[in-house]
């Protein structure tokens, strides 16, 4: 009698160490943007758990959408999409990414990186972290550089082994060539150039790029 | 010749204990003030009365104004008994200028019976660039005491750049401080007593006495993580005296967040009033319990034009981020990691902000906003969009 009363109070303390982050995520949801928004958020949240996908962005980009005084509908279809997005990152990247790497990926997709590029990019570094990588292309892609251009340059930067530290350097740099007034295009190619990768010429941009007389 | 300096490095082991209490207010013209007390042992001095030689200091700062105030102890090993008051205001920066006016009154004592009063005054104009810089000072000091001497004009020129985990700096300035004049062959052999009035102390290479000092530094830093690395080296020149040339090293690691060790070797350039004895060679090795990174020097923080930023990596998850924010009176950033609410950083000295931040390994997206502005990404950060039609920025925790 005395085991089980014991057991019973194991399993009770278990039950709510289990559950209390997911109940403490959803009053604060609820804090945050009401019942009834919040209700369709822990939806989706719990949706993506039970595929295995990290929820921690989900309920973030929530909150941010809170934060921001943005419409309940506007929140509800982010978060829709980021669920989204993570989902097509873990496709892309294989199911023994980590979640961060997914989050990054998902954030990719997002600003307009195929998943195809994601894809290219874990054949190449199927062991290394993608964060970086994947940080850079969807900050590029935000700067206006074109898409097929920002995804040939990190391609080509995990092909020749550029370290991470190297290519944010080669990130802060491009930022500052077009802060300075250069055009996107012209400070990722000239950035680029200077670790080593190839570019199509302005008269040959139909031509997938070939760093050193390589394959794309 | 600078070899020789860290080679020949006196004795000095000096325990120094900074200590500090930040006072932010969440209004806007948030006010920091932060004091110090501290002790030198220099344990080559044979009297046990003036081995130590206590110092305090108190500092206080806004977002253009920082006073502060300075005074050491009675040790005639080591600086004379004196204080020190200093007031800087930095104008706003207009179109990638600025000025900054400065004002210091020191006393010190100045042998026995004594003391020497001196006030300085100084106009910097500023020629401010993202990532460099210059500036041109004009200025006075006057001084009255025993022995005096008056400095018009007081120039000062100098530069720095900023380049990734690099910081350097090269100036040159003109100030009063004490030298060693050559003796004449003649005087050198002379056993015959001073009859001009004062008695400098007599040295065996001349006779001390205050000049005109110009001095020409070059120093560079570098920052990663918890660890810090400055070297300051320069040469210091005044009329009818041998020039001297000085070097030191600083090496500062941050072992929790607002604590530090430090040490440094060699000897500074000369000064009135320091924390520790700048005209002997010598190492020291301390605690500091805030301000934990090497300081750069006011002009250079207050030179940089345009908003930057640094995340350092401490221990565990946690972060330290650094925001220079010119002319800013409130700086605030909301991310994932604050649940998206906004939270204000501690404004630590000049222009520089700084919050501590619980960071998992992995991507993190995060704004700030500047004197209750737009809330935007932060500068220098990469980007990416946040699906509400802004961008946000994107920072990658270790």
């Amino acid at each position: 009698m005395r085991n089980r009363r014991r057991l019973a109070l194991w399993t009770g303390a278990l039950v709510v160490l289990a559950f209390a982050p997911a109940l403490a995520e959803e009053a604060r949801l609820v804090e945050r943007l009401g019942a009834e928004t919040a209700g369709e958020i822990t939806k989706i949240v719990e949706s993506a758990r039970a595929a295995s996908l990290p929820t921690e962005s989900l309920v973030a980009a929530a909150l941010e959408g809170a934060a921001k005084r943005a419409p309940a509908s506007r929140i509800i279809e982010t978060v829709r999409r980021r669920a989204e997005a993570l989902g097509q990152a873990r496709e892309a990247l294989g199911r023994a990414s980590t979640s961060a790497e997914l989050a990054a990926g998902a954030g990719a997709i997002l600003a307009g990186v195929p998943a195809d590029t994601l894809a290219r990019l874990r054949a190449m570094r199927p062991q290394a972290s993608l964060v970086v990588p994947l940080v850079v292309v969807a900050d590029l892609i935000a700067r206006r550089v074109p898409e097929t251009t920002a995804s040939a340059a990190v391609i080509q930067a995990a092909r020749l082994g550029i370290r991470d530290r190297d290519l944010l350097r080669a990130r802060e740099r491009v930022e500052q060539d077009i802060r300075a007034g250069r055009t996107p295009t012209a400070a990722i190619e000239a950035r680029g150039r200077a670790l080593g990768m190839a570019f199509p010429s302005a008269t040959d941009h139909h031509r997938p790029a070939r760093p050193n007389g390589g394959t794309p | 010749m600078i070899g020789p300096v860290f080679a020949r490095a006196r004795g000095l082991i000096a325990a120094a204990l900074l200590c500090g209490v930040a006072l932010p207010s969440t209004s806007r013209g948030e006010v920091d003030s932060r004091f110090g007390v501290g002790a030198w042992a220099d344990p080559t001095v044979p009297s046990a009365s003036s081995r130590f030689a206590p110092w305090w200091t108190l500092a206080t700062s806004s977002s253009r104004l920082s006073l502060q105030g300075l005074a050491s102890g009675r040790n005639q090993s080591l600086d004379p008994r004196g204080f020190m008051l200093s007031g800087t205001t930095w104008l706003e920066p207009p179109a990638g200028t600025g000025r900054e006016i400065s004002t210091q009154v020191s006393q010190r004592e100045r042998g026995p019976g004594g003391e020497l009063t001196s006030v300085r005054s100084e106009l910097r104009l500023h020629v401010l660039r993202p990532e460099r810089g210059a500036w041109v000072g004009l200025g006075t000091e006057v001084n009255n005491g025993a022995v005096t001497h008056d400095v018009w004009p007081a120039l000062a020129i100098g530069g720095w750049a900023r380049r990734q985990r690099f910081f350097a700096v090269l100036d040159l300035e003109q100030s009063v401080g004490r030298t060693t004049l050559r003796a004449p062959r003649s005087s050198r052999s002379s056993s015959e007593p001073d009859t001009s009035g004062f008695a400098p102390p007599d040295t065996a290479a001349g006779i001390e006495k205050d000049a005109t000092l110009t001095t020409a530094r070059a120093a560079l830093q570098w920052a990663r993580g918890r660890l810090a690395l400055e070297s300051s080296a320069g040469v210091t020149l005044s009329r009818g005296a041998d020039p001297r040339r000085w070097a030191r090293a600083l090496a500062t690691y941050q072992v929790l967040d607002r604590v530090a060790v430090f040490a440094s070797v060699g000897k500074g350039a000369p000064a009135l009033h320091t924390f520790e004895p700048s005209d002997e060679r010598h190492a020291t090795v301390g605690v500091s319990l805030l301000e934990a990174r090497a300081p750069l020097t006011p002009a250079a923080l207050a030179a940089a034009p345009r908003v930057t930023y640094r995340l350092s990596r401490l221990h565990g998850g946690r972060h330290e981020l650094t925001v220079w924010a010119p002319g800013a009176a409130r700086v605030e950033l909301m991310g994932d990691m604050t649940g998206w609410e906004p939270v204000a950083l501690s404004r630590m000295k000049y222009i520089r902000w700084t919050t501590m931040l619980e960071l998992s390994p992995g991507v993190h997206q995060l704004s700030i906003r500047i004197d209750e502005g737009d809330w935007g990404p932060l500068p220098g950060a990469p980007t990416a969009p946040d699906g509400y039609g802004g961008t946000v920025s994107q920072i990658v925790a270790e």
